[in-house]
């Protein structure tokens, strides 16, 4: 069943950017986050409404509320530079490029939350570096 | 110039998932995604009333609002999958899968976007989602 899963996540995820691409012909890349974020809040909105989750999430910790909104905000300045990027070149080029992120959040963990590193870390730093050389 | 945007990109995208890390220490992973969704909502809200962009919004066409609200729509719903799948199998096995969306995204951009398509780029996107999937 899990594989169902895995296969409409490929697939919801993957056809996302498709549509961002094609409406980033005309429109500005700041006033197309500020449409997909406002609905996607309003979305999570009625999720935790509908669901019964209103209490828990009142009373989240003021500490992990603070991490995740920076979390959304460096998020957000992301987005607006990967708007920019999907705006001026392919999606083909663009998605798989900043898909390498958790490289830097490994190199991150790694240097400053002094999580293990490993010979299989260090193979996939080596194909992601040599892929995005490819790409280039 | 895309290529410093896709930099800017990686490199914000790769420090919020510290944040995150940071924040679900004792909360429900969901609830977390639903909190950062409404918070860069919120942040996105505000930037259109501070900045007077509800007037562009306003006037942005239709087939426009559709695609935007359509890419987010999916994005939240691979989310949904994404969550679904992890909570029925080992992440060392769905989280590596679910990485690979961007062949997926390259995919439908050659095919309906009509995007150039070469030996070098499929490469490189091979190098890239096996790099990503070897680090997570």
């Amino acid at each position: 069943m899990e594989w169902i899963y895995i296969g409409l996540t490929i697939f919801f995820w993957g056809l996302a950017p498709v549509f961002d691409k094609t409406a980033l012909k005309t429109v500005d890349p700041a006033i197309g986050i500020s449409v997909r974020m406002i609905w996607a809040a309003l979305a999570m909105i009625l999720f935790v409404l509908f669901s019964g989750k209103t209490e828990t999430v009142i009373n989240f910790p003021f500490k992990n509320i603070s991490f995740l909104f920076v979390s959304a905000s460096v998020s957000l300045l992301g987005y607006l530079f990967y708007f920019k990027a999907l705006s001026k070149g392919n999606a083909s080029k663009v998605v798989p490029a900043v898909a390498i992120f958790p490289l830097v959040t490994a190199i991150i963990a790694f240097c400053i939350m002094g999580e293990p590193f490993s010979i299989q870390k260090l193979s996939a730093v080596i194909l992601i570096v040599s892929g995005i050389f490819l790409l280039h | 110039m895309e290529w410093f945007f896709i930099g800017l990109t990686i490199v914000l995208w790769g420090i919020s998932p510290v944040f995150d890390k940071m924040a679900l220490n004792a909360i429900d992973p969901v609830l977390a995604v639903a909190i950062r969704m409404m918070a860069a909502g919120s942040i996105m809200f505000i930037y259109v009333f501070v900045f007077n962009k509800a007037e562009v919004i306003k006037k942005l066409d239709l087939k426009s609002i559709i695609l935007f609200v359509t890419a987010s729509s999916f994005s939240l719903l691979g989310f949904v999958f994404y969550f679904k799948a992890l909570s029925g199998g080992f992440a060392s096995k769905i989280v590596p899968a679910a990485a690979t969306y961007p062949l997926f995204t390259s995919i439908i951009a050659f095919l309906i976007m009509k995007e150039p398509f070469s030996i070098k780029k499929l490469a490189a996107i091979i190098f890239i989602i096996t790099g990503v999937a070897l680090i997570k």
